[in-house]
């Protein structure tokens, strides 16, 4: 016990003596939350649509009221709407001439376009009932079934980046802390004093955890402080994610070392492995976005269920057994392969 | 004349040898570049699976016919939507609440509620209302919320038309604006951030790794036991560099050209004058934090904070021009911003949206700010 002690306190010396580790652990949570609060916190905003009336403007004013989020610009011109769309200063444009639409869009907003042209499709609808003096037979009420009433998709990604956080903290704890002790020679020096093995593992695992623990404890917190974002927390399921997430990633550390065993390169394998899960986990990209054999790799790995599991415990989804069931897999998996990997980790060869 | 060269040749091979450079600075933006073709791709193709649900708890005609609509739209639709009808069945509460239940649950992205008294008051009111269940802020369920209501919206309009209400549509033109006359694919919105990318990581975390590290473990003071200067270092850095860069261009050129299906021409003078600002950018980004840094994790720490902000802030992969009135500050400052927008503009794919000078401009204030303070900073004969 003596020894898991001491290496838990000279890890933790290692770690608050480390700039790099200290800020990644501290600072990245900050600036990936003000950088992705302020880009997805805030509610949907206006959307700005230009308009060049050569006819009768009150139609379309009228079929336009439908569209509260609208605001709309008029412009003397064709060509002066054609220049501010260009430059971004309105989204989308309208012409009307009496009798006929045209619709401008800009060709460099490849995201935002089939919103705008949706909007379009349906403005020409509002107009053809506002000229016929006819309403819409079919009165459509959009209703919100989930969790939080006031949610965006900055609720559904602060979950997700603190299970990046543990993934993160759990793989390099092991391909990373680990194999850089392997590769400079201090396991070899380490094993050599009276601290068991074991001692070892769990001391750097414990450390590593913690400050994964801590980087998405302060995402959260984060996001919360800033954005005014309220979470509805299950204590239990939280702890169970994060730990599933922790203790998974570890044992994907052990397998990615076990693989990797020239210096340098297990950090860089683990790198590929976070990424890629990254990519496949829907915490940036909505899995619908993806193809169906990437969406059919996402739904194998575990990211993807360890992120709706977060987005479960923090309140922002309702949670499925599915979630539950990858996590315990994700675990044991973790589990399983420190027990098989973890002597040859710790081997100074 | 050749210390220079040879110094480079030595760069290079180096970072040919370390697994993190590799991945960072040659595979990274190559995966990064694959992943998002292929996800947007996909939108681009249709491939975007929604699945809906249908709790119809109307009996009479219309409601049969809303079902057989859908049916029809999902064929014609931009995307692949799944309808599952749910049985009907004579509690209609009961029906609504397990619609609900499954988008709660995310079994399905929305659901299309239809009350058991649409036929009737649809025929006695002239019109009825219907509900779209969803999940707000989750952008699968509002893209499918939307084709939900479209569809209603077109459905209503096919009644109005068989009634006689509705006797003319009005004809509508799409047109689009800025660039070049053709269309444009995500994969080539993306592809000039992807080398801007490229570029700044290795400005940012190849450079400062590379100079301090040197300082670190005295590599340099013996580069100057030789009859090597200073300038030599430098250049012989810069050289290499530039040869990453330009590898990488051309790497990250024919994957987007002959995996993806890009088809852009680089070989334009403007393009080329923008990528050659954008390794100047980056290289003097390198050597600035390689001037104010004292070790090797520092310089890292403060290439981690630079590197995301920069590049999101910058337009890399997505347009950021409608960010928040806040941010519009920090986007002008961003040489990234000026980086990416010209880089599209000399591309076809849009418009310049800041002035060209403006464009230029701030690249080169960046440049020369970061090559001045970084040459009255710079100790290269010191440890680190």
């Amino acid at each position: 016990m003596k020894a898991f002690v001491a290496v838990v306190r000279g890890q933790f010396l290692i770690f608050v003596r480390n700039r790099l580790d200290f800020f990644l652990t501290m600072g990245f949570p900050l600036v990936l939350v003000f950088l992705f609060g302020f880009i997805w916190a805030a509610p949907e905003g206006s959307v700005k649509l230009g308009a060049v009336f050569n006819g009768p403007r009150e139609p379309v004013l009228q079929a336009l009221a439908n569209f509260p989020e609208l605001s709309v610009q008029e412009f003397a011109g064709v060509n002066e709407l054609e220049q501010s769309l260009a430059r971004h200063f309105v989204d989308f444009g309208i012409v009307w001439d009496g009798n006929s639409l045209v619709f401008l869009f800009d060709r460099g907003r490849i995201q935002d376009n089939p919103t705008f042209e949706g909007y379009a499709r349906r403005i020409t609808r509002a107009l053809e009932l506002e000229v016929a003096g006819a309403t819409a037979p079919i009165r459509v009420e959009k209703v919100h079934v989930g969790k939080l009433s006031t949610a965006t998709w900055f609720y559904y990604i602060v979950p997700g980046l603190m299970v990046l956080a543990l993934v993160q903290a759990g793989v390099f704890a092991v391909a990373g802390r680990l194999a850089g002790m392997r590769e400079l020679g201090v396991l070899r020096r380490l094993l050599v004093s009276p601290i068991s093995s074991w001692a070892l593992v769990f001391g750097v695992g414990v450390v590593r955890m913690t400050v994964g623990f801590f980087s998405a404890g302060l995402t959260a917190l984060l996001a919360c402080a800033v954005f005014q974002m309220r979470f509805m927390v299950s204590p239990g399921p939280l702890l169970f994610y994060a730990l599933a997430s922790a203790l998974g990633a570890m044992g994907l550390g052990a397998v990615v070392s076990m693989v990797a065993r020239k210096p340098g390169s297990a950090a860089a394998a683990g790198m590929i492995l976070v990424q890629v899960l990254l990519f496949l986990s829907g915490i940036y990209i909505p899995l619908e976005f993806l193809p169906s054999g990437l969406r059919l790799v996402a739904k194998i790995l575990p990211a993807y269920y360890l992120a709706q599991g977060m987005r479960a415990a923090m309140g922002v989804i309702e949670g499925v057994p599915a979630n539950f069931w990858a996590g315990l897999g994700f675990s044991a998996f973790g589990l399983l392969a420190l027990l098989l990997f973890g002597r040859s980790l710790i081997s100074p060869r | 004349m050749t210390a220079p060269f040879a110094l480079a040749k030595s760069f290079l091979l180096s970072s040919l040898r370390e697994w993190d450079e590799l991945f960072w600075f040659w595979l990274f933006p190559i995966v990064l570049l694959a992943f998002l073709g292929v996800a947007f791709a996909g939108v681009e193709r249709g491939e975007m699976e929604l699945r809906v649900i249908l709790a119809n708890g109307d009996r009479g005609p219309i409601g049969q016919s809303v079902l057989e609509g859908l049916g029809v739209m999902t064929k014609e639709a931009n995307f692949s939507l799944r309808v599952e009808v749910l049985e009907a069945t004579e509690n209609v509460d009961e029906l609504f609440f397990r619609a609900k239940r499954k988008v709660e649950e995310g079994e399905a992205h929305a659901a299309l509620f239809i009350p058991a008294s649409f036929s009737a008051e649809l025929w006695e009111k002239g019109y009825s209302t219907v509900q779209i269940l969803y999940r707000r802020g989750e952008s699968g369920s509002s893209t499918a919320a939307s084709a939900l209501l479209e569809f209603l919206e077109e459905f209503g309009h096919t009644l109005l038309e068989r009634r006689g209400i509705l006797a003319t549509r009005i004809p509508v033109e799409r047109r689009m604006v800025g660039g070049e006359a053709r269309p444009v694919r995500y994969v080539e919105f993306v592809l000039p951030g992807i080398i801007l990318m490229a570029f700044f990581v290795y400005g940012l975390f190849g450079v400062p790794d590379a100079v301090i590290r040197a300082k670190e473990v005295g590599i340099i003071k013996r580069y100057f036991a030789t009859p090597l200067s200073g300038e030599h270092y430098l250049l012989g850095f810069s050289l290499s560099a530039l040869f990453v860069n330009l590898m990488q261009v051309l790497l990250i050129w024919a994957f987007a050209r002959f995996a993806l299906g890009a088809r852009l021409s680089l070989l334009r003078p403007a393009t080329l004058g923008f990528l050659f600002l954008g390794v100047a950018t980056s290289l003097s980004f390198g050597f600035l934090i390689s001037a104010i840094s004292r070790t090797s994790q520092g310089a890292m720490a403060f290439a981690t904070l630079l590197n995301l902000p920069a590049q999101f802030l910058g337009g890399l992969y997505f347009p950021v021009t409608s960010m928040p009135k806040a941010l519009q500050w920090l986007l002008v400052a961003n040489p990234l911003t000026h980086l990416a927008e010209g880089l599209r503009a000399s591309l076809g794919l849009s418009t310049l949206v800041y002035p060209l000078w403006l464009s230029l401009l701030v690249p080169l204030l960046w440049i020369s700010g970061s090559l001045i303070l970084a040459a009255l900073r710079i100790r290269l004969g010191e440890a680190g």
